[in-house]
């Protein structure tokens, strides 16, 4: 019960959990403590909840890469695993300063501000990017992740 | 931004290791002679400057891809994997 409710702790202070789920996980355990006729079913069903919660990718501070993993498993299966570095997205931003002013006036009609774009704090664009996280199961045929790491 | 040291390509059962150290001093080489030459070569709708700029942003590109990673594997075992180290 300790680990678990160690597990908890930790999941709060890495922001894994808010605090109202951390208080109602920690509430379960107490009661599941506390009681004496628990099923053993139960207790494990909590640790597998607090052991899920805890295994979930924790979010970095600072991400390196863009990580796109597709997994099919219908009748041809495909598996792809894309790791891109943040930085293509920092020097890919730079390189708008690199473009011809006819491309440049031919791109800003099209309504897109690479004034803007260049101005843009890719350091902030890219620790925003930390929690972006993309789960997409479609009948367990289908499993796209998208994350940053 | 350093370029790459290596770059991996295996496609089904071909490994094909591409040791890109060994291929920096042709690299430096190539960044000092397009450094110098490129501010004089007229190309369409580009400044000087912009053209000055863009050797060094082409190293730049190239350090960007370290840790690049694609791997697609096929269900009849085929596949392509693609490393950047």
């Amino acid at each position: 019960m300790d680990e678990n409710r160690m597990k908890i702790l930790e999941m709060v202070a890495e922001g894994k959990v808010s605090v109202e789920e951390a208080q109602k996980l920690l509430g379960r355990l107490q009661s599941g403590g506390e009681a004496t006729t628990v099923a053993v079913g139960e207790r494990a069903a909590l640790a597998a909840d607090v052991s899920l919660l805890a295994a979930e990718r924790p979010i970095p501070k600072h991400p390196k890469f863009l990580r796109v993993i597709v997994n099919v498993s219908e009748d041809e299966a495909v598996k792809v695993n894309i790791r891109v570095p943040l930085a293509l997205l920092r020097t890919g931003i730079k390189l708008t300063a690199l473009l011809p002013q006819q491309a440049r006036e031919q791109i800003e009609q099209q309504g897109i501000n690479l004034e803007a774009l260049s101005q843009l704090d890719t350091d902030e664009l890219i620790e925003a990017l930390a929690a972006l996280t993309v789960d997409v199961d479609v009948e367990n045929a289908v499993a796209v992740r998208i994350f940053c790491e | 931004m350093i370029p790459p040291v290596l770059v991996t390509v295996k496609v089904n059962r071909v490994f094909i290791p591409v040791p890109l150290l060994l291929l920096w001093p042709l690299l430096a080489a190539a960044l000092v002679i397009a450094q110098v030459v490129l501010p004089f070569v007229r190309v369409a709708h580009t400044t000087p400057g912009q053209r000055a700029l863009m050797p060094l942003a082409a190293v730049r590109l190239l350090g960007a891809l370290r840790g690049l990673r694609v791997d697609v594997d096929a269900h009849d075992g085929t596949g392509v994997h693609i490393r950047c180290w």
